[in-house]
């Protein structure tokens, strides 16, 4: 746990000299069968000149920077936790260290096999998650479901951090879509958007009015049979 | 302003018995103890002069503070002249402390008890009359506020945990353990020892009965128990020498404050069950805590009160006014003056002395001073620190060096927006370093602190170091500018929200400054730069050098001529050093603050906003702007040490068409509240 809370402020203390801000992108493709591809990325190019000034020293605010090769080594961690994980394979990473972009994906067998999964994917990857959330599908419904439960903890850990990085968090955003193929008949959150086709669906909101318990990602969207 | 006691004696002489009376009366600092370990003056009489009360009353903030007490005393406040004080006269601020009380003090000359008297009962106050004297208690704390026809007296006291702790203090006075909070453990240190010898004096304090249940029940203090226990002795040094009976008022509980943190609320229907049951040990931690806070603040009510009595039955205590450095700190010109008689004395009041024995941060440092001048034209500070004489000897060495006259060749004025200059002997300093780190350790860790600073000096060539760093150096701040730069972002087709990964571009703001420093040995960094370009790192461009960061999108440009290395980001700037056809401009008070000071500097806000990029603060890009075209010239420098006293002062000149430095903060202070 202790070296969990370093890690995590490691994160936070150098991403507090970013200009702007970082994304979380969360894409589910669904299949008929229940089964179905996860990809995340989390995205700090657009902080890309101030990553790379502080990839050039050893520590920044008494935290240690974590060298490439950590950053490999940590991210071929996450492979060896999915491909461990129960219903999960064709599991691939991607570093791309000139943009500070990575990624995960792979494959599952049912829904239930990703619940709870990407936050801890997310957690490895070194990002606080807010909430807790799960998924499933009620095929005889059609109504596949995110729950979304917000965690106090996040913001009492974020009210501990300085102001100064805090102001990381104030343009980052979380996007999730999820796709389907079949067509979407409904879905709950206001905040969701239906693609054309109506069988994608997507959200986007800022980190921290999901710190702060304001946004909630919560959605059931419902298909046609 | 001159000693008052001389001021007196000499006053008395001539026969002028009247006007020594006035000014007695007028002047408080002879209220001051002798052992107060800080004091702050505030000189009404030159703040009045600067701006007249009725002028402060039409301000921002004087409004703001005449419609809050006129609310509290039903609409009677009508001017900051109704206080009843003398807004004209010397206002202070003492610390005093010990090794189980500390006392906030604030002093104020009175010249109207009678309007006082009105706020207090216009605002529900209640004091009590005796002759002359009036005394009021803050209910449910140790905040005591005593006044009379010529000066008032407030005093926040509060109690120090470390003497509480004490198992024989906390025995003596009943305070319960605490049962221990689920999760925490609380323990008391048995070996922690505090300075600590019983006073003479003996302290009775009669804990008044509490007031009627409130909402929440919180057992009532055991009056029988609390007044065994507090028929202790008084212990301390002489800031509590309590001999009176005295009532203090009555204690209340304090409500619990919840510990919320929130910018917005929480939207509860998503929140996750977290909450938890208020279990035994909860309850019965806040009972022993608060039955443990009654009979604490009854302990230092009671040493608060008899300490205020003394200030106001006594003439012949010990004051301040005795204290020759104090008296010599004396600036008339000052508005607002700090005077500290030693760090050590400050922190040895509240550092944990069992953890740092023998150890002297200080050793060596005297009295600190800190003064506020308001001019016609400028704000100005001033800071002093007096040491001693082994001190003085090694800043003198590690300030012989001036900066290199030189420098200014490459100071343009017309483009910088500010300055840093630094100078110091590298070879001194190295030198005297070690002997000064070694005083603060003292005598505790002697031996092997010699042995360390031996090994340091051994290893270390402090004449060749000087040779290559000089010591001096000059970092001259051009402004800020903006590069676009590109980076990897995603967009999402309508369709299906396919993602497609872009190139998008945004502006980077990036420093630009010249920074050099001199050096009479320049092979190492020559060695260095031979290294970068033969590892591809360093660009060769004849007469200057390139260093590229990685992915990014700021340059180092550096060069080395005439025994001054230069670093910086314009390459064109570097180009004309390197060529010899940089062309320099310097005024000449930024030429003399340069070449007279150890340090100094320069910052211009007006010329920064001149050349601010747009968007760079986003939407507070106007405010920030502003701000910067409502302050003028910023300067700093170190003045040459006098005697003992090591000093420097800061200074910002105010914009043009504000008659003086005081209306001027005001008018910043009004905008920025507004």
């Amino acid at each position: 746990m202790p070296q969990r809370k370093f890690t995590y402020l490691l994160l936070i203390s150098i991403l507090c000299l970013f200009s702007s801000c970082f994304q979380i992108i969360e894409e589910v493709n669904f299949n008929k069968n229940g089964t179905g591809t996860v990809n995340l990325t989390v995205n700090l190019s657009a902080s890309k000149t101030k990553v790379a000034s502080i990839m050039l020293m050893d520590s920044i605010n008494g935290y240690k920077v974590p060298s490439s090769q950590r950053i490999h080594q940590e991210m071929n961690e996450v492979v060896t936790y999915l491909k461990n994980s129960p219903g999960i394979s064709n599991v691939n990473k991607s570093v791309d260290l000139e943009n500070y972009i990575v990624s995960v994906s792979f494959a599952f067998n049912n829904i239930s096999n990703i619940n709870h999964l990407s936050d801890n994917i997310l957690k490895r990857m070194k990002v606080k998650t807010m909430g807790n959330s799960s998924y499933t599908f009620n095929s005889l419904k059609q109504s596949f479901q995110r729950s979304y439960l917000y965690n106090r903890q996040a913001l009492s850990e974020y009210n501990k951090l300085k102001p100064e990085v805090r102001n990381v968090f104030k343009e980052a955003t979380y996007t999730s879509i999820y796709r389907f193929q079949n067509p979407v008949t409904s879905v709950t959150n206001p905040l969701a958007k239906v693609s054309k086709t109506k069988k994608a669906v997507m959200l986007n909101v800022g980190i921290l009015p999901l710190i702060y318990g304001k946004a909630n990602i919560s959605n059931t969207v419902t298909l046609t049979k | 302003m001159i000693n008052m006691t001389n001021f007196l004696k000499c006053t008395l002489v001539t026969g002028l018995t009247m006007f020594c009376t006035v000014a007695g009366a007028q002047d408080l600092s002879r209220k001051i103890p002798a052992d107060a370990l800080a004091v702050v003056t505030v000189k009404g009489g030159n703040l009045t002069e600067l701006m007249a009360i009725k002028d402060f009353d039409t301000t921002f903030i004087g409004k703001e503070i005449i419609s809050k007490l006129s609310r509290e005393s039903n609409g009677s406040f009508k001017s900051i002249d109704d206080l009843g004080l003398d807004l004209s006269a010397n206002f202070y601020y003492y610390h005093q402390s010990n090794d189980s009380v500390s006392y906030n003090c604030f002093l104020a000359p009175v010249k109207n008890a009678g309007k006082l008297d009105q706020i207090f009962s216009l605002s529900g106050k209640k004091f009590n009359t005796n002759g002359s004297l009036r005394t009021s208690f803050e209910s449910d704390s140790t905040n005591i506020t005593y006044w009379n026809d010529k000066f008032l007296l407030f005093v926040a006291a509060e109690g120090k945990s470390s003497y509480f702790a004490l198992p024989d203090v906390s025995s003596r006075l009943g305070l319960q353990s605490y049962p221990g909070l689920p999760g925490t453990e609380v323990t008391i240190d048995s070996t922690t020892t505090v300075d600590y010898t019983e006073a003479d004096d003996v302290v009775e304090v009669v804990v008044a009965p509490p007031p009627p249940p409130p909402a929440k029940k919180i057992p009532s203090v055991k009056n029988k128990k609390a007044n065994a226990s507090n028929k202790q002795k008084g212990k301390g040094k002489g800031v509590h020498k309590n001999t009176a009976k005295k009532k203090i008022a009555p204690v209340v509980e304090v409500p619990v404050k919840e510990e919320v943190v929130e910018e917005y609320p929480v939207a509860e229907e998503i929140v996750a069950d977290t909450a938890y049951a208020v279990d035994d040990q909860y309850s019965g931690y806040n009972n022993a805590y608060f039955e443990n806070e009654k009979i604490k603040k009854a302990i230092v009510g009671g040493w608060a009160a008899a300490m205020v009595a003394e200030v106001f039955d006594r003439n012949d205590l010990p004051s301040i006014t005795g204290n020759k450095d104090f008296v010599k700190n004396i600036d008339n010109a000052a508005e607002v003056s700090v005077w500290i008689p030693g760090l050590n004395k400050l922190t040895e009041a509240y550092m944990p002395t069992n953890y740092f024995k023998g150890m002297d941060f200080f050793s060596g440092y005297g009295s600190l001073n800190f003064k506020v001048f308001l001019e016609e034209k400028t704000i100005r500070t001033s800071a002093g620190l007096v040491v001693n004489d082994e001190m003085v000897a090694a800043v003198k060495k590690i300030h012989k060096r001036k900066l290199n006259k030189k420098f200014l060749n490459y100071v343009n004025e017309d483009k910088m927006i500010g300055y840093m200059g630094y100078s110091v002997d590298t070879k001194a300093y190295l030198q005297e370093y070690p002997k000064l780190i070694s005083k603060v350790y003292g005598t505790f860790f002697k031996d092997e602190v010699e042995m360390a600073t031996d090994l340091f000096s051994l290893l270390l060539d402090e004449e060749a170091i000087g040779k290559v760093v000089k010591g001096d150096a000059l970092f001259v701040f051009n402004g800020l500018s903006s590069k676009e730069v590109s980076y990897k972002a995603y967009d999402y087709n309508e369709e299906n929200f396919e993602t497609t990964e872009v190139t998008k571009t945004k502006q980077e703001t990036l420093p630009d400054f010249l920074f050099m420093y001199s050096s009479d040995d320049t092979r190492l960094t020559e060695k260095l730069i031979a290294y970068g370009v033969k590892k591809e790192m360093v660009k060769n461009k004849n007469t200057y050098y390139e260093l590229a960061i990685p992915k990014s999108p700021l340059a180092l440009y550096f060069t080395i001529k005439d025994g001054i290395v230069f670093m910086g980001t314009d390459e064109a700037q570097l180009s004309q050093i390197g060529s010899n056809t940089y062309q320099s401009k310097i005024n000449a008070i930024d030429r003399k603050m340069l070449l007279a000071s150890n340090f100094s500097g320069y910052f211009s806000p007006k010329k920064l906003d001149a050349r601010l990029p747009a968007g760079l603060f986003g939407q507070a890009q106007d405010k920030t702007q502003k701000t910067l075209r409502s302050l003028g010239d910023i300067r700093l420098k170190s003045n040459k040490i006098n005697g003992n006293l090591i000093s420097g002062e800061m200074s910002m000149d105010i914009p043009e068409g504000q008659p003086n430095a005081l209306r001027y903060l005001f008018d910043v202070i009004s905008t920025s509240l507004k």
